[in-house]
């Protein structure tokens, strides 16, 4: 069930605005988006700690999502139809990490990883709010600014106060999280989302020990999308010319 | 065996006629090159003939091409806008859907649609016809009002854009319609038959001979059969060539023919309802032969599909030989020389005559169904092509086939018509003959000009087939005309076309097929192999008698056996193995809950507890296993699957009510999925791979599966789902437990059977039969399962999320759990009034009915513009009455039943609310045959709102909402408002209508044109989304990884500089 009683106003409007801005967001295509976020990339060289890498894990996301997404994917078939398979963005994710320094990552490792998730989501398509824990405020701030000044459109992101995350999990239009952290607090999330009722949200981790590994996973972006096929009945308005025109042929 | 040329003895068809009946089944599927070559012999010339053929063909199109005549209308409109080109096409689309909308918003936006996208600028004033050159094809026709004047500066598509903009909408609409009418009636007679005798008098007068088609397509419902009945005896009067005192026609001496497709008289003229085609539709087709016997009119049986064939001789067969149509002479048959059974048909159909010792005339064409029968051969997995694939096949079949009809044993007994608008072949024919007892046939509007020459040369008959009927039905046959003619290849084409030199129109068919590097088309590979890199699963036409025959006989075999269901678990070395419980529950089949299928154990938790041991136990060893190991698993499953399809099929009547058609599809998906995910697994999975990550260290990486995994499988998909989850999970190195539907025990251990027989260990792969309250429940508790993939109801997949997020994970070594899910769907269909009315029917009974309306995808809320909604549901109201529900394995059966008494319950409460609250369509009649199993009859309601439904109704229930167009905004919001998301049907004809709803609503699969079930795994990768379900979609290219992990194998390499993602 949702809780949007104890969502205050300005978060209510926020998560509005977040939901009405990602179909405008996901009809923009990856190739837009992904030179939105090279944009932002290129931002994050000078801004952050760890700039390069920073820079780095945006474009290895992009890369990613041009090749996994970009094109529509055309599948095999009989005679007389056409399919394809292409994606779409969720909808709104949440993106968040644990409130305690890890004690087995590298100090930078954390920042990476959140730095990966988001341009992950924003890549597949979705809205992102960033739900980051006070030690990680700084960064909240950062990536909100950075987003905004490389041309993402200001309702697809927003920067939310840490302490709306467990309201904010079980609100119905959140259509996924993103986290990176320990596995208790992963758990945590998990509980909450299977506790809200609806539809099953995905919940994606970057824990503790693991945290590079799971965000240069190529195929994360998979995580973030629907997935969608079209077949056409191309004979439906009459016969199949083309195969017509093939039958036809001597040789 | 049939041997071709054993067809030319003088002693052939005097064989018995059972004898000569056995020879035509087996051919439909025939290898096409080594029959071919049977052929060539047949239709080979001599030195002579062929010298003579050429002179005469030769002599033939020159004296056409002379002819001022010869170019008419329709073909510079033809030429113009050839169907190779874009324009063509959509002009087709437009003639195709045009005429038939009743709204005129609905018409403009598809006028809009077709003509803004295309390139019309080479076809302005390009043409030489006036009625092409001066502008675009249809706005040529209000030349009064729009001038085309095109600005220099501007590109044809603006030109057009603007005009259709600028010009008032009802003037493009009447112009465009109009003009859609003059070239349909360029190929039909008269709108009906008194006119169709006026128009056809000049003729008639100069010799022709008439054989007048009633426009119309298959009949979906009684009260649409008895029309074309009554439409058909109207015609036979009309078309009597003797009077009431009996006295011959003044202006004809000859006898005209009507042309009956039998479709059209019956709404079940299938082979599966054999019983009432030879009953029903054999009383009405007497009936008919009667009176045109009495009137001095000829009947002709027109081919349909190939799937038609044999009943159609069966039925043929029966009204021939009736006592009071005995001598007649005047019934005949239409044989289509691209079938492949064509020439044995003929050989029966002269043995049939001359047992009776009368006359069958026969009209021999080349066939007009060839893209219809290589699709469906191609989507239903069939041995072969009943059909042959290159032109020149079907042409040397022709001449083979007529040499057959011109021997001398054949005179006398077979009457042939030979039907075609070849040059050549009209002249091969034409030598060939060494008599004058046969005709030539030609479409009416077609080959006037050839045929008039021809005449001239050859002095023979010549009869014309000629459609009659009114715009409403010529449409369907105006395109197949369009089809045939229309495209550059085209004989017709390249007949009038001067740039074709003639000696490329008169060479031999057999000298053209000869220099083929083989006979059959290698463009068109065989069902089998229409995927580059994987078998397609194969299924048996039920339609031919001689496959049909093997199959059920097996099939029924493996019905009188009684099955068993135990726990299958591996007892890991040093344990004791778990006691089992004694208690077996007894099987019934949902069809007859008097008959006892077998017997299940159901596991309990010492069981579970022992399994989940074993499988943790196993899986460092499973998945240790090279790729290639565990993906040879999945082809001899599949290759067993098929072996023992007749008994899976025979297990998934009896224990899940499906019916055959239901079984064998079931069959092919489950060995599909095994096929497509040993590929997948092969192609993503095998090896190691370098990678470069974004922090600069190149990286071995390898996939690798997460631990145990429990699938839990759906009944209503007993097999496939089974069998394709835990193909899934085993490929990917996983361990599986399986936990199937408590309905569907016996085929789920039947299939384990088959997995361990196709070389999967016994600890990665156990099964696990009992209560999902407590089976699953104790799985899912489990800290040690990795994963869980799921099929089911919403609210069991968010039970079991539940539950997996609950468990203790400090006791497990697997962490957060994957679930994959694949849930229910509140599924729609929107149809626009550019529809076809008769393909949208067919297409929501299928959608809504198959398998009794037990599957994720079925067909739920059919909603319907209102503009044509009347029509479509007197249709389907009548379609409806038409299906039979009853014994799954019985052939004519459409709908089995229900899962079991549960179901039946909620969907008879579901119902019950119905019949008060909204308005009753149609129910399907249950016969007595359904007393005994939970049958619940497929029925139909109209209702206001989708909102009124309470969640997703598994069954055969569909509810139906009519649309006004300006509503689909609204529409399109209530759709998203239920939150489930699998498939979406659109029927329209607007391709930028079906995309902007693509767009808005959000599904996992969309259909266009077409029915919305049988998804193909690696061609519709099946899914949804929100309530719907998860992802990844199953059978698709990406579910493999939601099983698996990256891992690195071997030594992280270099660390250079940071990638920049160049």
């Amino acid at each position: 069930m949702g809780h949007n009683d104890e969502l205050s106003p300005v978060l209510q409007r926020m998560l509005l605005a977040a939901e009405q801005a990602w179909p405008s967001w996901n009809d923009s295509g990856v190739i837009k988006r992904g030179e939105l976020l090279l944009r932002w990339a290129n931002n994050l060289t000078q801004h952050t700690t760890c700039g390069s890498l920073a820079s780095a894990t945006v474009r290895y996301q992009q890369q990613r999502a041009l090749s996994l997404l970009a094109d529509e994917l055309p599948l095999p078939g009989p005679t007389g139809e056409t399919n394809v398979l292409y994606s779409c963005g969720r909808g709104v994710f949440v993106l968040s990490a644990a409130e305690q320094e890890p004690l087995t990552e590298h100090d930078n490792d954390t920042m990476l990883a959140i730095i990966a998730l988001a341009s992950v989501a924003l890549l597949a398509g979705n809205s992102l709010l960033l739900v980051l824990p006070p030690r990680l405020a700084a960064l909240q701030r950062q990536l909100f600014v950075t987003l905004s000044a490389a041309g993402v459109p200001g309702p697809v992101v927003h920067s939310l106060d840490y302490a709306t995350l467990p309201t904010l999990v079980c609100q119905l239009p959140i259509a996924g999280v993103a986290y990176v952290g320990d596995l208790h607090g992963g758990q945590q999330l998990a509980r909450q989302l299977a506790d809200r009722g609806g539809m099953l949200v995905p919940l994606i981790t970057a824990l503790n020990g693991q945290v590079l590994t799971a965000v240069s996973d190529e195929h994360l972006l998979l995580r973030f999308i629907h997935e969608r096929t079209c077949t056409v009945n191309i004979t439906a308005m009459g016969g199949n010319t083309s195969l017509l025109a093939q039958g036809a042929r001597d040789n | 065996m049939f041997t071709a040329l054993e067809a030319l003895n003088p002693r052939f068809i005097e064989q018995p006629l059972a004898e000569l009946w056995q020879l035509i089944s087996p051919l439909a599927l025939v290898d096409e090159s080594a029959w071919l070559a049977q052929l060539l012999p047949l239709a080979r010339p001599s030195t002579l003939e062929r010298r003579l053929t050429q002179a005469n063909a030769r002599q033939l199109i020159e004296r056409v091409r002379a002819d001022k005549q010869a170019v008419q209308l329709i073909d510079a409109l033809l030429q113009e806008y050839s169907l190779d080109t874009k324009e063509g096409i959509l002009l087709m689309c437009l003639a195709e859907a045009l005429m038939r909308i009743p709204d005129t918003v609905t018409a403009d936006a598809l006028i809009r649609d077709k003509l803004s996208v295309a390139d019309w600028q080479p076809h302005l004033r390009h043409s030489t016809s006036p009625f092409v050159n001066a502008s675009t094809w249809g706005l040529l026709l209000t030349g009064k009002v729009v001038n085309l004047e095109r600005r220099d500066t501007e590109s044809a598509n603006h030109t057009l854009t603007r005009l259709v903009n600028k010009v008032t909408e009802p003037v493009i609409r009447q112009a465009m319609s109009q003009a859609m009418k003059i070239m349909a009636y360029q190929f039909v007679l008269g709108r009906d038959m008194q006119e169709a005798q006026v128009n056809s008098q000049t003729l008639r007068a100069q010799g022709y001979r008439y054989s007048f088609d009633m426009l119309g397509e298959s009949a979906l419902t009684t009260h649409d059969a008895q029309q074309y009945g009554a439409a058909y005896r109207h015609a036979i009067r009309a078309a009597a060539t003797i009077d009431a005192n009996g006295n011959q026609d003044a202006i004809s001496n000859s006898t005209a023919s009507i042309s009956i497709k039998l479709s059209a008289l019956h709404p079940r003229y299938q082979a599966s309802n054999q019983q009432r085609v030879l009953s029903e539709l054999h009383d009405t087709l007497l009936q008919l032969a009667v009176q045109a016997k009495a009137w001095g009119v000829g009947i002709c049986i027109d081919a349909e599909e190939a799937d038609r064939l044999e009943i159609s001789l069966q039925l043929f067969a029966q009204i021939y030989q009736h006592p009071q149509l005995r001598g007649w002479g005047d019934f005949g048959i239409v044989v289509q020389a691209y079938s492949k059974r064509a020439l044995p048909v003929l050989t029966w159909l002269a043995g049939l005559a001359k047992q009776q010792g009368d006359m069958i005339p026969v009209r021999l064409v080349k066939g007009a169904y060839w893209d219809s029968e290589i699709k469906l051969a191609q989507q239903q997995g069939y041995a072969g092509y009943p059909v042959y694939t290159r032109k020149a096949g079907t042409d040397v079949a022709y001449l083979a086939c007529a040499r057959f009809l011109l021997t001398p044993q054949v005179q006398g007994y077979i009457y042939p018509q030979f039907a075609s608008h070849n040059a050549h072949t009209v002249a091969a024919v034409a030598t060939m003959a060494t008599h004058r007892e046969f005709e030539f046939q030609r479409l009416h509007g077609m080959g006037d000009v050839l045929y008039r020459h021809a005449l001239a040369m050859f002095g023979v008959n010549v009869r014309i087939y000629a459609p009659v009927g009114s715009h409403e039905n010529l449409l369907p046959y105006l395109v197949r005309r369009l089809l045939e003619n229309g495209a550059n290849s085209s004989f017709v084409h390249r007949l009038v076309d001067s740039q074709c030199a003639i000696s490329d129109l008169i060479a031999h068919p057999t000298d053209t097929l000869a220099r083929c590097p083989t006979l059959h088309n290698p463009r068109l590979p065989l069902p089998i192999n229409i995927f580059a890199d994987r078998q397609n699963s194969t299924k048996v036409n039920i339609n031919i008698s001689s496959a049909r025959q093997a199959l059920l006989q097996s099939i029924m075999m493996h019905m009188q056996q009684i099955w068993q269901a135990v726990p299958m678990i591996y007892v890991r070395p040093g344990s004791s193995p778990p006691s089992a419980d004694k208690h077996v529950d007894i099987v019934t089949a949902p069809y007859d809950r008097r008959i006892q299928v077998g017997t299940v154990q159901c596991a309990n938790a010492n069981q579970v507890t022992a399994a989940i041991d074993s499988a943790e136990y196993y899986f460092p060893t499973w998945s240790r296993k090279s790729v290639s190991e565990r993906a040879l698993c999945l082809d001899n499953m599949a290759n067993l699957l098929t072996l023992h399809s007749e008994e899976l099929v025979a297990l998934c009547h009896l224990e899940a009510g499906k019916t055959l058609d239901d079984g064998l599809d079931e069959v092919r998906e489950a060995v599909d999925f095994c096929r497509y995910y040993a590929l997948q697994a092969r192609t993503n999975f095998a090896d190691c791979h370098t990678r470069h990550c974004f922090d600069g260290v190149t990286r071995q990486v390898k996939r690798q599966g997460l631990g145990v995994f429990v699938c839990i499988s759906p009944w209503n998909f007993p097999l496939a789902i089974f069998v394709g989850q835990i193909a899934a999970a085993l490929v990917t190195g996983n361990t599986v437990l399986a936990k199937p539907a408590p309905q569907t025990n016996l085929i789920a251990a039947l299939a384990l059977q088959l997995f361990r027989a196709a070389g999967v260990p016994e600890p990665a792969l156990q099964l696990l039969p009992g209560d999902g309250a407590i089976i699953g429940q104790l799985l899912t508790q489990d800290p040690r399962v990795a994963g869980v993939v799921f099929t089911g109801s919403t609210t069991t997949a968010q039970q079991i999320n539940r539950t997996l997020s609950q468990r203790d994970l400090t006791q497990g070594n697997t962490g957060l759990a994957t679930l994959i899910a694949e849930t229910g769907g509140q599924n729609t269909m929107l149809v626009d009034s550019t529809a076809l009315p008769e393909q949208v029917v067919q297409d929501v009974l299928r959608s809504a009915f198959t398998s009794a309306g037990q599957r994720c995808s079925a067909l739920r809320v059919l909603f319907v513009q209102v503009d044509i909604a009347d029509r479509i549901l007197v249709l389907l109201q009548g379609a409806m009455l038409e299906l039979r529900v009853g014994k799954p394995y019985l052939l004519a059966t459409d709908v089995g039943p229900v899962i079991d008494s549960d179901a039946k319950a909620r969907l008879q409460a579901h119902i019950d609310k119905l019949s008060q609250s909204g308005q009753l369509i149609a129910q399907t009649p249950l016969s007595s045959e359904c007393e005994h199993g939970d049958f619940i009859a497929p029925v139909a309601f109209e209702i206001h709102s989708i909102k009124e439904l309470q969640g997703e109704i598994f069954g055969p229930v569909l509810h139906i909402i009519r649309y006004q167009s300006d509503e689909l905004e609204g529409i399109i919001a209530d759709i998203n408002g239920t939150g489930f998301g699998l498939t979406m049907a659109i029927h329209s004809r607007n391709d930028n209508h079906y995309r902007d709803l693509v767009q808005r609503v959000g599904v996992g699969n969309y259909y266009i044109n077409r029915d919305q079930v049988g998804a193909v795994v690696g061609v519709q990768p099946f899914g949804g989304q929100g309530l719907s379900g998860t992802g990844p979609k199953a059978g698709g290219p990406h579910y493999l990884y939601r099983f698996s992990r990256p891992q690195y194998c071997g030594d992280v390499c270099i660390k250079g500089s940071v990638d920049n993602g160049a």
